[in-house]
């Protein structure tokens, strides 16, 4: 059987991903450095560790195109995450605040991934709350320098 | 000009007030709402003259929000400031009377551009 033939199973196909790294990485810098003005580095590094177990914002896409985000920041970045977009006019902010800031982020991460692959499909409103679980193999996995610290960005696309 | 912010993030609605300002609009007035439910009792009380308002919210969405205050035959500035920055998100705004679209993550220049003609 000629190779072609083999490549054309479904259990070989690798399927291809409608949002790759350079995307994901233009979304993040657009958002974390172009309007929120922190220290953003848009290349994935390999040399610092995924974000600590922390907060962890989630968004569903659905439709046409099915795709899941997240975001995992420790409860440190994920509060300077939240001071860059309450202002330096707010005082101590509280945990709402804080989830509601990580909210924004994945909010605006999924909606522009759903506008870049433009097709049929609905962003859920996002979940935020402590990270749990593992990653599923099939996850794109990005960590980050936001910040001087990590920060993790999973795309999973069904 | 009476300017009304709608997202259910109270920290976007931050940036948006913030960013106004730094945009040069700072002598207007702001006003909020978290929803769309509370946008419509805002819009019949306070009358505002532009409203800025998200696309994904709950209890009311960005577009249902647009639709209700055209079917009332209220004709005021109404643009959208959302991250959903598909030819479909754009042509659905459109096509229901919203007047502009601001894309999330947005810069003091990308509102500036999009709302100087809007509140000129």
């Amino acid at each position: 059987m000629p190779q072609s033939a083999i490549d054309q199973l479904p259990g070989n196909t690798t399927p291809t991903l409608r949002i790759g790294p350079d995307e994901v990485s233009r979304m993040a810098n657009d958002l974390f450095n172009a309007m929120l003005g922190m220290r953003f580095n848009p290349e994935p590094q390999d040399s610092i560790d995924t974000a600590p177990v922390g907060v962890q914002a989630s968004i569903r896409i659905s439709g046409d195109w099915t795709a899941e985000c997240h975001v995992l920041a420790s409860d440190e970045l994920a509060t300077r995450i939240a001071k860059g977009m309450f202002g330096s006019e707010t005082g101590e902010l509280t945990d709402a605040e804080i989830l509601d800031a990580m909210g924004e982020v994945v909010n605006v991460i999924g909606g522009n991934a759903k506008g870049m692959v433009d097709l049929d499909c609905n962003l859920s409103l996002p979940c935020v709350g402590r990270a749990v679980g593992d990653r599923p193999e099939s996850a794109m996995s990005l960590d980050f320098d936001c910040d001087g610290l990590p920060l993790t960005i999973v795309m999973i696309e069904n | 000009m009476k300017i009304l912010i709608v997202d259910d993030s109270k920290a976007m609605r931050m940036i948006v007030g913030r960013t106004l300002k730094q945009a040069g609009f700072a002598g207007h007035t702001t006003i909020e709402a978290s929803n769309g439910v509370e946008a419509l009792s805002l819009i019949e009380s306070e009358s505002p003259d532009v409203v800025l308002s998200d696309w994904n919210m709950p209890e009311m969405k960005g577009i249902d929000l647009l639709r209700k205050v055209r079917q009332s035959g209220n004709e005021g500035r109404f643009g959208f400031i959302t991250s959903e920055s598909s030819a479909e998100t754009a042509k659905t705004a459109t096509d229901a009377g919203a007047n502009f679209l601001l894309t999330k993550p947005f810069t003091v220049d990308s509102m500036q551009a999009v709302l100087e003609p809007v509140l000129a």
